[in-house]
């Protein structure tokens, strides 16, 4: 496709194959085609492969397999094209025995030609301007991922990698940061590619995403389609084990946390059924309603885990 | 290619420390040494007599700095600095910042160049110093500042300064060369220090040593004539002929080997290194 800004074909990386050693697959067969103008959200566990794709996508990690295209180039032939990309990946790290202002002027001009200009816009837009001067061994991990931001940002990029983010920033920063993220892509029509832990946040930031779980892709979509994609009702019952018992030979019958109420994954046509066999069973029903589904309500459904063992 | 120079330049630059303890020791030295002769020779008038009778001549004072990487120790220290250089990205893990959008050649090349400028840098500011220090000890002791400064005199100092510098620019590559990939073996300053200073100190001593061994051992003289092919000896052979017009004799045995085929073993040795690099830098994953 002309638009795509990422594309990868079959990539996948194998660590520890040489000597005899037995090989890791952390990424396996992902294709992706992430296109222009939008937050592109990719989820997954840790040590899913989140991370281990976008180094491959920056060069950094050589795929075992496969490739992965940034703007119609390979930047393994060309890394020329990943001017046009700024990155943070796996937490921001700098010389930590150089000022915040001279990590900025060393990277930009690795980049490029460090715009002096433009960096004290970004400074100030992060929120840092206070401390730039200050060696950054002295920074906060949530100080260290807004100068990240700001050094990832440097070149005026059309495509944005981030990482984690916010990892490390306080709650009033990561509304600030959620909000400067999605003026990217929406007002100034940059890409934005970026994983969090914070699934809330990635709800409220994302146009689009994919979820990767053991290295492979296990779905991906437009945000909206994803979560409609179920039909889940709640439902509040006077006993639980029986109306699982009763339903769950037909229809998927999810538990929650709550004493009383179950999810069920039913079509809308099956509502006067599941009602009439708990009435056969004698089973009483307090309410049944459409339940719209969190994005951590399907991400967690979706790998099969149970909510605190995210990353 | 300016531009990624410069961020290069200010990272070794504002690593105070690293310069500190590493670069401005050999200015230091320089003007300790002077400071400690100042001291002898005021204390110990015979040792002014002598020293009135034959003073340092200036020619000798502008090789001291460039004979320095001739020797172990200053090696250790060139040694020491390349590393933390080097094994400081994968510390730091910042490679991850300056790799994507360059090609990793240029980028190991930037190193080189700046890494061996600092050290010109250092040394050119230790062989200005240690001119004007020994002028101006000559100066007080009432001493000669010989050769007499003529146009032949100063040309043939400079000279000889080129060769040397020439000479410890090669030292200084192949020191650093090995500096990069024992930082990329090891990720870490720590262990590319101790790393480093194992394979130099092998490279320098026990080369010979063991060489000496299996041809003590085996009987077989010619072994010891291998030692012909390793670096110090090449560099030591070629600061002989600079200095000395002849050639090095290691052991009494060994070959006594040509300005020239120094020249080409050295050659052979940066550039083989050099592409090494180049090489495992290229395939290297970068976490």
């Amino acid at each position: 496709m002309s638009d795509a800004v990422i594309v990868t074909e079959n990539l996948t990386k194998r660590f520890g194959s040489r000597w005899g050693r037995e090989s890791k697959v952390a990424v396996q067969g992902v294709n992706l085609q992430v296109t222009g103008a939008q937050v592109y959200g990719f989820l997954g566990v840790n040590g899913a492969g989140k991370s281990t794709t976008i180094r491959m996508i920056l060069d950094l990690m050589h795929p075992s397999q496969g490739r992965a295209l940034v703007y119609g180039k390979d930047p393994r032939r060309q890394p020329d094209v990943l001017r046009r990309v700024g990155s943070l990946v796996e937490g921001a790290t700098f010389y930590p025995y150089l000022s915040g202002w001279d990590n900025l002027r060393v990277i930009g001009n690795s980049q490029a030609q460090f715009n002096q200009q433009r960096a004290t816009e970004l400074v100030e837009r992060v929120g840092l301007d206070k401390a730039i001067k200050v060696k950054v061994r002295a920074y906060s991990t949530g100080m260290k991922q807004r100068l990240g931001i700001a050094a990832a940002l440097l070149q005026d990029p059309d495509l944005i990698i981030l990482d984690e983010p916010t990892s490390g920033m306080d709650p009033a920063g990561i509304r600030e940061m959620r909000r400067f993220i999605r003026d990217l892509a929406h007002e100034q029509g940059k890409t934005v590619f970026l994983t969090s832990h914070l699934l809330s946040e990635v709800q409220q930031t994302c146009d689009r995403l994919a979820i990767i779980n053991a290295g492979q892709i296990i779905q991906e979509g437009a945000l909206t389609d994803l979560l409609s994609q179920q039909s889940l009702y709640e439902l509040d019952v006077s006993d639980v084990e029986r109306t699982r018992n009763a339903l769950q030979e037909r229809w998927s019958v999810i538990p929650t946390e709550n004493d009383g109420l179950l999810h069920i994954n039913a079509p809308r046509a099956d509502i006067p059924h599941i009602i009439k066999r708990l009435v056969e069973q004698g089973i009483d029903i307090y309410s049944m309603a459409p339940y719209r589904q969190s994005l951590e309500d399907y991400f967690l459904e979706l790998v099969g885990l149970e909510e605190g063992k995210l990353s | 290619m300016m531009a990624l120079f410069r961020a290069e330049w200010r990272k070794i630059a504002g690593n105070r420390l690293l310069i500190s303890c590493l670069l401005w020791v050999w200015p230091f030295l320089g003007c300790a040494l002077t400071g400690l002769l100042t001291l002898i020779f005021l204390l110990n008038t015979d040792a002014r007599a002598n020293y009135i009778n034959e003073p340092i001549p200036w020619t000798d004072a502008a090789l001291l700095p460039w004979q320095l990487l001739n020797n172990i120790f200053g090696r250790l220290l060139l040694l020491a600095f390349a590393i933390t250089v080097f094994a400081g990205e994968y510390e730091y893990r910042t490679w991850k910042t300056v790799i994507p959008g360059n090609r990793r050649a240029q980028l190991l090349l930037v190193k080189y160049l700046a890494t061996g400028g600092f050290v010109i840098r250092f040394l050119a500011i230790m062989m200005v110093l240690l001119l004007v220090s020994i002028g101006f000890m000559n100066a007080i002791f009432g001493a000669s500042y010989p050769p007499q400064l003529t146009i032949d005199s100063f040309l043939h100092g400079v000279q000889d300064v080129v060769l040397n510098a020439t000479l410890t620019f090669t030292a200084a590559l192949i020191v650093t060369t090995l500096a990069i990939l024992v930082s990329m073996w090891t990720r870490s300053i720590l262990f590319g220090l101790v790393a480093g200073m194992v394979i130099s100190i092998i490279e320098s001593f026990g080369i010979p040593s063991l060489l000496f061994i299996a041809s003590e051992l085996l009987k077989i003289d010619e072994i010891l004539d291998l030692v012909i092919f390793f670096p110090t000896f090449n560099t030591d052979n070629l600061s002989s002929w600079i200095n000395s017009n002849q050639p090095l004799i290691y052991f009494d045995a060994t070959p006594k080997v040509p300005l020239l085929a120094s020249v080409l073993i050295l050659t052979v040795w940066v550039v083989g290194l050099g592409w090494l690099s180049m090489f495992v830098f290229k395939r290297q994953d970068i976490q």
